[in-house]
């Protein structure tokens, strides 16, 4: 394993906050790149305040008393970066990105659509600053149209993609909401920058990119909204895979202990007989054929559940996949970090957090035979690399560094109100 | 309009030549034939000829020959869900005509037996290379090879070289012709008595059926009929032809050959014994200058309506196409090509007084499979969609 | 439905059968064979051709006394009948003829166009006397047409049809080879279209013509050159015993007297089991013939490979051999051959007959197997005239002193005349 990563040598100027953003910056960090979180003082990503009670031993402050840097869900998805904490809205702080954007390859922003231009900030400026720079705006509706400014997160964005309408049971009225949006449009984001660089090398010139977070998420279900164009009409579907029959959720031993099981064949189905030592159900005539499968459905189901509760979850997954049916465990979060599987591949990662303590965190996605893709160091803290960033990149010196944090330009330290909450920085 | 066979459904299974040609026969005379293909289509599919040799499996040329007149339906006989449909489609139908190997359906549990249980009406008519039981039941077959077996190679060629075979698929096509035959009087059975049966056609035996004179002259004397020499084809201005003059064609044949005014031969008076291959041979300057004159349908022609005698063109394909003959018969139907074009198709070579046939092109892979579930089954939309997901139609 | 008998499935259907020489007798054989009662009916002066022109063809080659009762090429296909001799060349004997119309389904013939008609015994004629009649014409061209009336025998159908031009060995003249599949083809057809129309009766009330065109019949068997051709797909050539798709195919020679082996390769699986077959495995990867592309180009190469192995073997220990590997393979059998054939023999194919006239003989059977109703009658051929009396006296109520008047007045026989016995036909 010799080979350098693939993005080293590219810098990004990362100004995502929530989700998307810095989740297509942790990709492109992983890869390699020198991704540089564009955070300020005045209005920090806003997880980092936004933390939902998820901090090390639900102890917000810690030793340090810097509950900023202890949030769970920003240490999750920006490892591999460094922090730069500085005030866009003043001029000077303004000046330094904009050339700090002449050292730049990538910025990549998820706003909503009218923060950037009213910055100052927008692409026309930018390119002219760097004709080769690649700019990519993650935004949840796209740059255009007449929804572009509306502002959206995740779970909103999941029910207009129409993810909602085909998720949950479908004789109830709610749905799923895992905000599959963001790290959906993370990773398109990600693909996107690598063949806008590809383009740069072609053409020498930079490019504006612009990436909707709802479209892409309604690629989740594309093959629905096809198969409406034609004429027919995708439904709610629940557990059930279509062909697979029966495909559902069957309770284990234990309370909230699921197995998922897919039976995709009716030679599936004859497996699943042996498996649960029950031969003489193959020639059952009610359950031969897929049809009957679905007709008698009520009778299957109570079957395969008188198996299935007598059993832990993991041991009727291993059991039925031994024979070749797909079955999955339904695992909650801590199985998944005592994942078995999992900790053999080495997915989940050690690191030592700036300042929450040795944290374990997901992996690598992926492996590259001939490079160490992984965690190489922690979420930064607010501002962390400010003088190391501005000296390096900027050639700054520390008197000049020492008046712009006097100044409030840059800083470690979130700008809160009296309330707790951001600052409103306009 | 009634057709012979309104009201008679025919479920085909398995694949190539002699049921697909049985069940045209069947569609032709009005009777409602479903195709069953698996997945990957019938093979005749992929044997063309195909338009400018451009492989596609709905421009097989012997595909859209042999199964005009079906619909089609697509099911995976490997799975018990389609091996249940099929069941269904059965159980709606008077009759099931199939070619694979022996017993492939029964070993899928859609034997003759196990289908007649629920259905004691039924016909099924089974087409394989040499029946359900024997020696040879499992042997591996083509065309060529059915022929040698079946005596036919034998008696053709020259005697000085190896035998040949016929051109195309005669075996097969034969087999398909008995096993029409076969069905209609295993069908007007099962009309009448409400008894079906299991009907076993073997190609081999079809074949066997199908021998002028070498089989009953060993029977009776012992003789072993060899090929002969082989008569040479006459060439003509633009082909050949040939002439099969009888004893009682002779006298004629000289004639048209010699012209009216002839010396009278003697030696062809004599009716019975007469060696009239020497006489013939006698000939041979004369009959090769007469033919010389003529085109090939000119000395046909003349040769038939001057003097009676049975004589032939060899036909190229472009001949068959043009035959004035054909054309009077309408025995070309056409059909519209997806180019654009009309393509002519071989008609039905019977025609029934009061009953037109109707031609319909042969069906795209699949393409009634919903109709025929809406139609035979009793499956919902819903059951449909599952079991088209699961790859089973 | 127990297991009483099942009746046979053309039970009570008369057919009255004219047909000479093949196709005609042999459509009335398969209806007999279904069970139905078929009359074949002769006239004196001119018997079924082959009665009189047996070539030879006698029961150890005597033509004995009756030889037109002794011709096996009659006996072969006329099995199962009954047999009038009933002179269709006099008003009188068209007038009995009319008479057994009337109590009939179905007329089978496969005279030329014009002979029926100069009878007066048409289709519309037929009709009139019986409006469920069907008349089975079996013409080689079919009724219309400008060669409507022209004459033929299955080897002109095969050229003029199609086949012969596409049939011979590679690189020579088409052959003049002629195995005379048109009239069996053409005899079966009629059969199935005749029990069609029975079926059409039974929805109509009413009988019908079948006109059927044993030339349009062999170019349906060449239905997709006849389309390919006109998709300008590439032409189709004489091959010899060689195949478009297959390769190798052939006819090998083995040891013993004109003796062959057939067979054919339809991919590079059966390749391989090709090789193993003859004990040449090393032949898998030798390049000339690694696909079916390369073993089209070498075919010729590989041509002398197999001649070097099958000339060692015997030709039915060469099928087996190839057999037990998987591979297509079949002996060239001769009528010998057929005989002894151990699947034909295992299957019961051959019917044994006991003639009064010819002798004790095997023929073939049928061609398919009923397993409720088995085909066949067992019967003997019918001897020129054997059932005149059955026809006349039991079917048409006769008196005897009638019957002797017609056999007086020759309008009815049991043997055929002078002039036919000569050859005169």
């Amino acid at each position: 394993m010799t080979a350098p990563l693939p993005l080293v040598g590219i810098r990004v100027l990362d100004m995502g906050q929530f989700w998307a953003g810095p989740n297509a910056g942790r990709h492109w960090a992983d890869a390699g790149a020198d991704v540089i979180k564009v955070e300020s003082c005045r209005r920090p990503d806003p997880l980092r305040i936004q933390a939902r009670g998820i901090y090390p031993d639900h102890d917000p402050g810690g030793p340090k008393g810097d509950h900023w840097n202890r949030s769970g869900m920003v240490n999750e998805r920006n490892r591999n970066k460094r922090s730069l904490a500085i005030d866009l809205t003043s001029p000077r702080g303004r000046e330094i990105f904009l050339q700090l954007v002449s050292h730049a390859d990538v910025v990549s922003q998820n706003y909503s659509s009218r923060v950037m231009p009213s910055l100052g900030l927008g692409y026309d400026t930018l390119s002219e600053v760097n004709p080769r720079l690649i700019m990519i705006s993650l935004m949840s509706q796209g740059l255009t149209g007449p929804e572009s400014d509306y502002v959206s997160y995740g779970q909103n964005l999941e029910q207009l993609s129409g993810i909602s309408y085909f998720s949950g049971y479908p004789d109830d009225e709610e749905s799923v909401a895992l905000a599959l949006p963001d790290p959906l449009g993370g990773a398109s984001a990600a693909l996107a920058v690598a063949a806008g660089l590809r383009h740069r090398d072609a053409t020498g010139r930079g490019l504006h990119i612009d990436l909707s977070q709802r479209e892409t998420a309604s690629l989740v279900v594309g093959d629905a909204l096809v198969a409406h164009s034609l004429g027919g009409h995708p439904a709610r579907l629940g557990n059930h895979e279509p062909g697979a029959n029966p495909s559902d959720c069957y309770p284990t031993r234990g309370e909230d202990r699921w197995v998922a099981i897919s039976i995709r064949s009716d030679d599936d189905w004859a497996r699943l007989c042996e498996a649960i030592d029950q031969p003489e159900l193959m020639t059952d005539s009610r359950y031969v054929s897929i049809v009957g499968r679905r007709r008698h459905r009520a009778e299957l189901d109570a079957l395969i559940g008188r198996w299935t509760s007598q059993l832990d979850h993991q041991t009727a997954m291993e059991r039925l996949q031994r024979l070749g049916i797909a079955a999955a465990a339904v695992l909650n979060p801590r199985e998944l970090f005592r994942d078995k599987h999992l900790r053999q591949r080495g997915f989940w990662e050690s690191t030592t957090d700036y300042s929450a303590g040795e944290q374990e965190y997901t992996g690598r996605p992926m492996r590259l035979s001939q490079t160490p893709y992984g965690g190489r160091t922690p979420t930064p803290g607010l501002g962390q690399h400010n003088r190391e960033i501005l000296g390096e990149l900027l050639g700054m010196e520390d008197t000049e560094l020492d008046a712009l944090e006097a100044e409030s330009v840059i800083g470690t330290e979130p700008i809160l109100s009296a309330s707790g909450g951001m600052a409103v920085a306009r | 309009m009634t057709r012979p066979l309104d009201g008679v459904t025919v479920i085909e299974a398995g694949e190539g030549i002699p049921a697909a040609y049985c069940c045209w026969m069947l569609g032709v005379l009005g009777a409602d034939v479903i195709k069953v293909e698996a997945p990957a289509g019938d093979v005749t599919r992929r044997l063309g000829p195909f338009p400018h040799d451009v492989p596609d499996r709905e421009q097989s040329a012997l595909y859209l020959h042999l199964n005009r007149n079906k619909r089609s339906i697509v099911l995976d006989l490997e799975s018990a869900t389609g091996q249940e449909l099929f069941r269904e489609l059965v159980a709606g139908a008077a009759v099931l005509v199939e070619h694979g190997d022996p017993g492939w359906l029964k070993a899928r549990g859609l034997g003759h037996e196990s289908l007649a249980q629920s259905h004691p009406e039924l016909v099924s008519t089974t087409i394989t290379p040499f029946g359900q039981e024997g020696p040879y039941r499992d042997f591996a077959a083509s065309e060529i090879t059915l022929m040698a077996l079946g005596g036919l190679m034998n008696i053709a060629g020259e005697i000085e070289r190896e035998p040949l075979k016929l051109a195309g698929s005669p075996a097969h096509y034969s087999a398909g012709l008995f096993a029409f035959t076969s069905t209609l009087m295993a069908l007007t059975l099962a009309e009448a008595s409400g008894v079906g049966q299991l009907v076993d056609v073997s190609v081999l035996e079809g074949l066997t059926c199908s021998h002028f004179q070498d089989l009953v002259e060993f029977e009776y004397t012992g003789d072993v009929r060899r090929r002969g020499t082989g008569k040479m084809p006459i060439p003509t201005q633009d082909g050949f032809i040939s002439f099969a003059v009888q004893a009682h064609h002779f006298p004629n044949f000289r004639r048209l050959i010699l012209g009216a005014d002839a010396a009278p031969d003697e030696a062809s008076e004599d009716l019975i014994n007469r060696d009239r291959q020497r006489l013939e041979g006698e000939m041979d300057n004369q009959i090769l200058e007469w033919a010389l004159q003529r085109t090939k349908y000119e000395a046909y022609f003349e040769g038939q309506t001057e003097a009676h005698i049975p004589a032939a063109f060899i036909a190229e394909m472009q001949d068959v196409l043009d035959s004035p003959q054909y054309e009077a018969r309408g025995y070309f139907v056409e059909l519209d090509h997806p180019d654009g074009e009309s393509i002519k198709f071989p008609g039905l070579p019977a025609q029934m007084s009061g009953v037109e046939w109707e031609h319909r092109r042969a069906p795209r892979l699949g393409e009634h499979t919903i109709q025929i579930l809406n139609e035979l089954t009793d499956l919902t939309a819903d059951e449909i969609a599952e079991v088209r997901a699961a790859g089973v139609i | 439905m127990t297991t009483n008998q099942l009746p046979m499935p053309l039970e009570g259907i008369r057919v009255l059968d004219l047909g000479m020489f093949w196709a005609g007798p042999f459509a009335g054989k398969l209806l007999a064979d279904a069970g139905a009662e078929v009359i074949k009916i002769e006239s004196p002066s001119h018997p079924d051709n082959l009665r009189i022109l047996a070539r030879g063809v006698y029961p150890d080659g005597e033509a004995g006394e009756r030889p037109w009762n002794r011709s096996g090429m009659i006996n072969e296909r006329n099995r199962g009948k009954r047999g009038a001799a009933i002179e269709l060349g006099t008003e009188a004997g068209r007038a009995i003829f009319r008479e057994l119309v009337a109590i009939s389904d179905v007329v089978i013939q496969n005279f030329s166009t014009r002979v029926m008609a100069n009878w007066g015994l048409d289709y519309p004629q037929l009709r009139e006397i019986n409006s469920g009649i069907i008349l089975c014409s079996i013409y080689s061209q079919g009724s219309q047409g400008p060669e409507s009336g022209f004459v033929s025998f299955g080897g002109t159908l095969e050229q003029i049809g199609g086949i012969t031009n596409l049939t011979g060995y590679q690189n020579e003249l088409p052959g003049g080879f002629t195995i005379q599949l048109p009239d069996p083809l053409g005899g079966t057809i009629a059969a199935g279209m005749v029990v069609a129309a029975l079926r059409q009766r039974r929805i109509t009330g009413e009988g019908s013509l079948i006109d059927l065109s044993q030339r349009e019949n062999v170019t349906t068997l060449l239905g997709d050159e006849v389309v390919g051709h006109q998709f300008g797909a590439r032409p189709a050539e004489r091959l010899g015993n060689r195949d478009q798709l297959m390769a190798p195919q052939g006819c090998y020679p083995c040891d013993g007297e004109d003796a062959w082996v057939t067979l054919a390769v339809a991919n590079d699986e059966e390749w391989s089991h090709l090789c193993e077959a003859i004990g040449q495995p090393g032949l898998r990867e030798d390049e000339r013939f690694a696909t079916v592309l390369l073993r089209h180009e070498h075919h010729d190469a590989i041509d002398q490979i197999l001649t070097d192995w099958s000339r060692t073997r015997d030709k039915h220990q060469a099928m087996q051999e190839l057999q037990a590997h998987g591979v297509r393979a079949g002996a060239v059998q001769d009528s010998r051959d057929l005989y002894a054939d151990s699947q034909l023999r295992a299957r019961g194919f051959w019917e044994r007959v006991e003639d009064p006239d010819a002798g004790s003989h095997e023929y073939p059977g049928a061609p398919a197997r009923f397993a409720r109703t088995p085909l066949g009658t067992g019967r003997a051929t019918p001897t020129l005239g054997q059932d005149n009396d059955y026809v006349l006296r039991d079917l048409l109520g006769k008196s005897e002193v009638e019957v002797a008047k017609l056999l007086a007045d020759n309008i009815v026989g049991e043997d055929p005349t002078e002039a036919a016995q000569l050859g005169h036909l």
